[in-house]
């Protein structure tokens, strides 16, 4: 037991350096302990269920370390900015100001095939237009264009847009979602009189209906059956 | 910090859990080892009942100890033990040939059982 302890803290943290050497490329939108967390609690959970001659503490063990392991060390991180930066890194500036910094994109093992990549799957197929582009420390880039190659906002353009409100299902195929009206301030009388508006005589026959509390209603009816 | 705090007492608390497992193993094996030590010393002395009731004790510690083992030792290990165990007792039983190596072969097994537990730069890498 001692032995898988010991064990489990050595590959939890050569993983973690490994990882961290490798860079952010691989993580996929996982922090890095996260990562290695994940990619090793599946085989440990996995080896007592595929041998049954391991006892299931020699699984239990570990997984319990690593889960003490990821706590003590996002808390630890969450005080300390330079264990934060060790454990997880730091954003790079792949391009600062409309210049591509080859040596981040170096570092982080970047080819220019993936910038531009990356680049169209956040819309920008013109490099020229992009003012920075951050890669984050769980992988994802961010990108930021100049700001005269930025949408036109309401404000930029003095309208006034309006208020948006978050939509709740309120009736979810067939099955009304009570709680969700009281989150409008609405009642059963209200999405009665909103059905009958419609022609619906029963929330049954509704496959998705949606409302905010600003009285704005989304409704889907449900499809007719032919299957006999 | 509540969190962290209850993490870094259930790492301890495994830590002591993994304490007390290897003074667990060591005092079953050392148990049995002393057992097999005086069923050795008889049957050497030529007492055959001597050395088959110092066996049948050992071989009672191991199986009444089997709730722990099974939780905590790997199930190849246990088998290989038991076997050992059967092997001398037949040796034991039959009177024939030296029974040396079969009691070599039981302490081998005991010994890996306890050396398995015991952090060392050996069975940690």
């Amino acid at each position: 037991m001692a032995i898988i302890i010991i064990r489990t803290i050595i590959v939890y943290f050569s993983l973690l350096l490994t990882m961290r050497l490798l860079g952010k490329r691989q993580l996929g939108e996982m922090e890095l302990s996260e990562f290695v967390l994940a990619a090793l609690i599946a085989d440990l959970a996995a080896l007592p269920l595929q041998d049954l001659g391991i006892p299931m503490i020699n699984g239990l063990v570990p997984i319990l370390t690593l889960f003490c392991c990821e706590l003590l060390i996002a808390g630890v991180c969450m005080k300390n900015i330079r264990l934060r930066t060790a454990f997880y890194g730091k954003p790079s500036l792949l391009i600062i100001r409309g210049r591509i910094s080859q040596k981040e994109m170096h570092r982080n093992r970047f080819t220019p095939d993936e910038l531009m990549q990356e680049l169209r799957n956040q819309g920008f197929l013109d490099i020229s237009t992009v003012q920075y582009a951050i890669l984050e420390t769980d992988g994802t880039l961010n990108v930021i264009p100049f700001p005269n190659k930025s949408p036109v906002t309401a404000e930029q353009l003095g309208i006034d847009a309006g208020d948006t409100a978050y939509p709740y299902i309120v009736i979810s195929n067939g099955r009304v979602l009570e709680a969700n009206l009281k989150h409008i301030g609405r009642d059963l009388n209200w999405l009665k009189g909103r059905l009958k508006s419609q022609g619906i005589k029963d929330a049954g026959d509704v496959f998705l209906m949606t409302a905010d509390q600003t009285d704005h209603v989304y409704l889907a009816k449900k499809e007719a059956n032919d299957d006999p | 910090m509540t969190r962290e705090l209850a993490a870094g007492a259930l790492l301890l608390l495994l830590m002591a859990g993994a304490w007390w497992n290897i003074h667990a193993v060591d005092t079953l094996t050392g148990e049995i080892m002393a057992d097999l030590d005086a069923s050795q010393a008889a049957e050497e002395q030529g007492n055959h009942p001597a050395a088959r009731a110092a066996l049948d004790k050992a071989l009672n510690r191991w199986l009444e100890a089997d709730s722990y083992t099974h939780i905590f030792i790997r199930h190849t290990e246990i088998d290989a033990t038991a076997d050992a165990f059967y092997a001398l007792q037949a040796q034991l039983l039959s009177g024939e040939g030296d029974s040396s190596a079969a009691y070599d072969m039981l302490r081998y097994h005991l010994d890996s059982i306890q050396r398995m537990e015991h952090p060392s730069l050996g069975s940690i890498l």
